[in-house]
């Protein structure tokens, strides 16, 4: 072996990259070429060197402090906002024109995709009504309005998402839909019907669309506010929204739900972690176990909250992730009460069957022991 | 403390309105850019500091990430940028205090610095390497995964990157020898 063929190798044999044969060639050209051999250690000492820059430890609240940092930048004045908004709409407004020029073409293409896309998997309906003033109606759990908000400024972001992410024809059309939102929201045509806070209680969320080549259609979503954990909040970022579509077979299942249609099963008890760690940022993290399973839910509430009425989806703010940091010991669960949940099958109309956690049945412990087939 | 998601995965739950995923981001690379910026400035404190600010910063410029496999790399070119805004800032500072120039650390000088300084002039393509082998600890195989090359080549960058540290390496050190020398 030749030096310059031994030198290439050099980094590959540190590493323990070569196989047997060429570790081997290599070594015997190393035992005698002193050259090499302080080529190698040169090497090594530098690795060593390298190695060693690479041992500081940040202080323990460094993470806390960039979360913190985070936070903070996002709670910025609105005034910039103001401004980036001005300049969004005009730029709004030429994108606009370019897409209401020239892209018949791709909303026809874009709705004659949500046409095949209603025939096979569920039913969506748009409707379309040009508008140029906002008034959104608060509704609390009852459907009581409980505030109207005119809003003058449309919301710059809409994100649509699909409830099978893996799915990607399902996400293209996905996509599809929010570019039309988008330019429908940047033409000023659309209109809110219903968005509703707090967002785990929006039963529906209505847009109002007027596509470039006239086609009318309606869109409910159901749909939830990101970060959003008060009222004043809620008003500043009003713009700043994420839209979810709600399963048809879990409209139906709240359907049924909702006229008590439920069989009672049995009751459950769950044992309810919580978790005081995030109450820095004004919310809890409440975390169940299964006593039956050991599964575990979480679920983020600001503090003081009432979860029937104020509460945040359990999703809201990326509880799998919290579960992941408890699992990694970055949270603590530092309380814990068994609460007791009552449980329900219903069946849908294609035949399948479901369970939910409901409130407690009138003569509970009678059915529980005795009729547990009976129907509500 | 280490997280099964990759950074892919973290990156693209944080687009998909689930910032907590950036809390693995922060806890898997927290120490390996210290250690780099600790090597640029020589001083923990400024370090952290610059390290802190390139994790936000790189918080809202996620859309921009390109590779997400890369993101540490990515990462520390943020924090490269930085660390030369601050150190401007408090250059500023200094002057308007009535200093004549800020002064450079004693530790400025030191061997660490010199190397921190060698790997952030490599080209992006061998500091990319050294940084994610050295600096985040993975292996060769994975570096190969990540970056989407044969490990030949990863080899091969490897000790390109080694053959630019030493060549920046061995002058300064020699020019040192010097001027130890009565």
């Amino acid at each position: 072996m030749k030096c310059e063929e031994c030198r290439e190798r050099l980094v590959a044999h540190i590493e323990g990259l070569l196989d047997g044969a060429a570790a081997d060639q290599l070594g015997d050209h190393l035992r005698d070429c002193p050259p090499c051999q302080a080529e190698l250690a040169e090497l090594m000492q530098l690795r060593s060197r390298l190695r060693g820059a690479a041992r500081h430890q940040p202080a323990a609240s460094f993470q806390a402090d960039v979360i913190n940092g985070i936070m903070r930048k996002q709670a910025r004045p609105i005034r910039r906002i103001t401004t980036l908004a001005r300049r969004r709409r005009v730029a709004a407004a030429i994108i606009a024109a370019a897409l209401l020029g020239a892209s018949a073409w791709a909303a026809h293409l874009a709705y004659g995709t949500y046409k095949q896309y209603l025939q096979k998997r569920r039913t969506r309906t748009y409707r379309v009504e040009p508008a140029t003033t906002q008034v959104v109606k608060i509704r609390n759990s009852k459907g009581e309005v409980v505030r109207k908000i005119e809003v003058t400024h449309p919301p710059s972001t809409v994100l649509v998402h699909d409830s099978h992410p893996d799915d990607k024809a399902r996400q293209a059309r996905a996509r599809m839909e929010e570019a039309v939102l988008k330019a429908a929201i940047a033409g000023r045509t659309y209109k809110f019907i219903e968005p509703v806070f707090p967002p785990n209680e929006a039963r529906q969320f209505a847009y109002e669309l007027t596509s470039p080549n006239g086609v009318t259609l309606r869109r409910h979503f159901y749909f939830r506010l990101e970060g959003i954990a008060s009222w004043d909040q809620y008003l500043k970022r009003f713009k700043k929204f994420h839209v979810e579509e709600m399963p048809r077979r879990q409209k139906e299942i709240a359907r049924l739900v909702s006229q008590k249609r439920g069989r009672f099963l049995r009751t459950r008890n769950i044992v309810v972690h919580f978790c005081t760690d995030l109450a820095a940022d004004g919310k809890k993290l409440e975390v169940r176990q299964d006593t039956r399973n050991g599964r575990l839910i979480a679920r983020i509430r600001p503090l003081g909250s009432n979860p029937h009425q104020e509460g945040f989806t359990s999703h809201e703010m990326g509880w799998q992730d919290h579960l992941q940091a408890i699992e990694d010991g970055l949270l603590k669960l530092t309380q814990k009460q068994v609460r007791t949940f009552y449980i329900y099958e219903v069946t849908l109309r294609d035949g399948s069957t479901h369970h939910y956690a409901g409130d407690a049945p009138a003569h509970a412990e009678e059915r529980n022991r005795g009729s547990a087939d009976r129907v509500d | 403390m280490s997280s099964s998601l990759t950074d892919r995965e973290c990156v693209e739950r944080c687009l998909d309105g689930r910032p907590e995923a950036y809390r693995h981001l922060v806890s898997r690379y927290q120490g390996p850019l210290l250690s780099y910026l600790v090597g640029r400035l020589g001083d923990p404190h400024q370090a952290e500091e610059a390290a802190q600010e390139a994790f936000v910063r790189a918080y809202f410029a996620l859309r921009k990430l390109k590779k997400p496999d890369s993101f540490f790399a990515w990462l520390a070119g943020i924090a490269g940028r930085v660390m030369q805004e601050q150190y401007r800032a408090r250059r500023r500072q200094a002057k308007l205090a009535g200093r004549v120039a800020a002064h450079r650390s004693a530790i400025g000088e030191a061997e660490e610095v010199e190397l921190g300084k060698s790997v952030a002039a490599l080209p992006d393509v061998y500091r990319e390497v050294i940084l994610m082998r050295y600096y985040a600890g993975l292996s060769c195989a994975e570096l190969a995964g990540r970056l989407g090359v044969p490990i030949g080549t990863v080899t091969k960058r490897l000790s390109r990157a080694y053959a630019l540290l030493r060549k920046s390496l061995l002058p300064r050190e020699t020019r040192s020898e010097h001027k130890v020398q009565p």
